[in-house]
């Protein structure tokens, strides 16, 4: 029984014996033209070609955009924090002149 | 080891030059380049019908090929099978875009016309030849790709199994299926002209 269901039927009917046979006729390798190879490969060969030197220069390093931008901050940072230093000193000057001020002015009693 | 068109493809001496191009060596990729040209443009060719598009999408596959080769790894994939990828995914695109454009229905369009032009390439076709390629054109990308590689580049079905990404009891299951489908067609296409 188990080997009458394992029996293999044959595929290769008439059928499929003569498609294969018309498909073996009609497909077969196709040269391309000796002068589109010959340029093609001129092509890739320019393609591949040593780039001109000015093209390989290479760009500054992550690392020193990195430096460059923190010192930039850095020195910002620094001019802002003194700006209002100046401006706070300013101000204290100011004020100490108006007390000063303040101090010899005899006060008027309404008497 | 991959046998096409009756010559034998020497695995270790692709390996070998493949190293090479990956290293950006013009010469080695000029060999690969001539090794597989005509194998490419033949695929090619029977995927687009004519000559021009041959030329133009062989012209890409190896541009993108030589682009990418330094990515390339050897995983018991052939180096000619990863091209046929590169060749079969282009083809898809350039199908996709004229779909889109719809100058002229790719049913519509005069199949091998240009052969006139190449002399070198023409072949002698009966007409009941033309007919069948016509069918075979209307066929779905991937049996259209086994009929090529199996008839053309007489691939086994392992072979065809490493470049179409499949297993060989899987190719052998959709070479049945196509066969009786192009019979199909065959059929009634004959019915059609009768």
């Amino acid at each position: 029984m188990r080997k009458l269901l394992t029996k293999t039927i044959p595929i290769a009917t008439q059928w499929r014996r003569d498609l294969e046979h018309k498909l073996d006729s009609a497909l077969n390798p196709i040269a391309p033209s000796a002068t589109f190879v010959a340029q093609l490969k001129s092509r890739l060969s320019a393609a591949r070609a040593p780039r001109p030197a000015r093209l390989l220069i290479q760009k500054p390093p992550v690392a020193w955009a990195a430096i460059s931008l923190a010192a930039l901050v850095g020195v910002s940072l620094a001019l802002a924090a003194g700006v209002r230093v100046a401006i706070t000193l300013l101000a204290a000057l100011g004020l100490f002149q108006q007390l000063k001020q303040g101090a010899n002015t005899p006060i008027k009693l309404n008497t | 080891m991959l046998k096409a068109n009756g010559n034998v493809n020497h695995g270790p001496a692709d390996k070998e030059v493949l190293n090479d191009a990956a290293l950006g060596d013009p010469t080695a990729f000029g060999v690969l380049y001539e090794r597989y040209v005509g194998r490419i443009y033949t695929y090619i060719y029977y995927r687009t019908g004519n000559h021009n598009d041959a030329e133009d999408l062989t012209s890409r596959v190896f541009f993108r090929a030589m682009r990418h080769i330094h990515t390339y790894q050897d995983r018991g994939i052939p180096f000619s099978a990863w091209l046929y990828r590169i060749a079969h995914n282009l083809v898809a695109n350039w199908h996709r875009d004229n779909s889109r454009r719809q100058e002229v229905g790719l049913e519509d369009a005069p199949l091998y016309e240009n052969e006139r032009h190449y002399p070198e390439a023409t072949l002698l076709r009966s007409e009941e030849q033309t007919g069948l390629l016509e069918v075979v054109r209307q066929l779905p990308a991937e049996r259209q790709q086994l009929l090529i590689l199996k008839f053309v580049e007489h691939y086994s079905n392992a072979e065809i199994g490493l470049v179409m990404g499949r297993s060989e009891g899987a190719i052998k299951s959709l070479y049945h299926r196509t066969l009786l489908n192009l019979r199909e067609r065959l059929e009634k296409s004959s019915f059609q002209e009768m």
